[in-house]
């Protein structure tokens, strides 16, 4: 649904990227490229959160697989849905220059729209549903209100459309994914993936490929 | 056996009946716009046709369409042809509907879904969300989202109802 991103962005993105490789700080880069292409607050979010060093970029990249059958997955729950989410919203969503598809991280942590989360949700287990033969762990984030009743709903849900697995209310959906069994795994959060050393799901992109066929802007360069 | 057939046979005629009641079904709704004064739906609708647009200030894709949606609504004012916008912004971002609705030159009458009760009575889950209501209120249009060229086929699809 959204367009590219202006030439300022592509330019700042390219002088952060270098800065970022060189070693110097991420916060007084982005402060310094955003402020010499004279960026939106949205902009310069996107920046923190779609650029990466080339190393660090590069290695993430090779880090991303897709879903084999019999595979355990574990899924950083409210990371996938809130990027599904708010594409359905409408607000900026880009391929970062990892491959990864991410947002701006706007109302992360917050359903702002019941129906539209509603959708994500259904169209979670609609994805799910494909991968019959592999096993998935939701884990859904405690802080984040309403989670004992989302885990649930899924649990019952996975149980009646026949998906392997468990949806489960846990403290920190971060320590699970970095310290259960898995052959695979679903979250755009950088650090995980960079702890982690098995293959990563980009789970939001194959929800809204598989059912929206988006342009997505993309900053990989 | 040919009696549950018949009884069959039965249950889904009336089954269909009731879809088709369903369908022809006004959207009736009531909401308030941005001057907090009560709207209701027979009050806003076209005499030929209703369009009923979903958007959101944060939204990007609604920002490209509403311009182009305003020179539609124009372009078939007299041709009975009535728009609604419906902003699905939250209690947070109400103070940001009447500059923003400013700044894209919004014509039409622009009504608040505070709490998507509207949405979900209507089954939209994504903005933006268009859909276009006939006069004998049937849906005869829903399209999801908004990408260059979509302000063709919106206008393809009211000229096509318009002429039937």
């Amino acid at each position: 649904m959204n367009s590219g991103f202006s030439k300022e962005v592509y330019d700042a993105a390219r002088e952060y990227v270098w800065m970022l490789t060189k070693g110097y700080p991420q916060k007084a880069s982005l402060k310094m490229v955003g402020d010499k292409f004279m960026l939106s607050r949205d902009m310069r979010q996107v920046l923190y959160r779609g650029i990466s060093s080339e190393i660090s970029a590069a290695e993430r990249m090779k880090k991303l697989g897709s879903i084999s059958k019999g595979d355990l997955v574990l899924v950083d729950t409210y990371n996938v849905l809130f990027t599904v989410n708010n594409y359905l919203l409408g607000k900026h969503l880009f391929i970062s220059n990892d491959g990864m598809y991410r947002d701006a991280g706007e109302m992360r942590g917050r359903i702002i729209n019941k129906p539209v989360f509603a959708r994500t949700v259904s169209l979670l287990l609609e994805l799910m549903k494909e991968y019959a033969g592999s096993s998935f762990m939701l884990y859904l984030d405690e802080p984040v209100s309403h989670s004992g009743r989302l885990s649930k709903e899924l649990q019952k849900e996975m149980v009646q459309h026949g998906i392997k697995g468990e949806a489960l209310t846990v403290k920190s959906p971060d320590y699970m994914l970095r310290h259960e069994r898995s052959d695979a795994i679903c979250t755009s959060d950088s650090a995980i993936i960079d702890h982690y050393t098995g293959r990563v799901i980009d789970l939001p992109r194959e929800i809204l490929d598989r059912y929206f066929q988006p342009e997505i802007p993309s900053l990989i360069m | 056996m040919s009696t549950v057939n018949t009884k069959r046979t039965g249950a889904v005629f009336i089954l269909l009946i009731s879809i088709q009641i369903i369908l022809a079904q006004d959207p009736y709704f009531r909401l308030k716009d941005i001057n907090n004064q009560w709207k209701e739906y027979d009050d806003l609708k076209g005499s030929s046709m209703t369009v009923i647009d979903f958007w959101a200030t944060w939204c990007q894709p609604c920002v490209r369409s509403i311009p182009l949606l305003n020179d539609i609504a124009q372009e078939f004012a007299d041709r009975g042809v009535r728009f609604i916008g419906v902003s699905i912004d939250g209690p947070r971002n109400q103070s940001k509907i009447a500059p923003f609705i400013q700044s894209m030159g919004v014509t039409y009458p622009v009504l608040r879904d505070l709490n998507s009760e509207l949405m979900s009575d209507l089954g939209v889950t994504a903005v933006p969300t268009l859909l276009i209501y006939g006069a004998d209120g049937g849906q005869l249009y829903f399209h999801e989202g908004f990408r260059p060229g979509d302000e063709v086929l919106i206008r393809q699809h009211i000229e096509e109802h318009l002429e039937q």
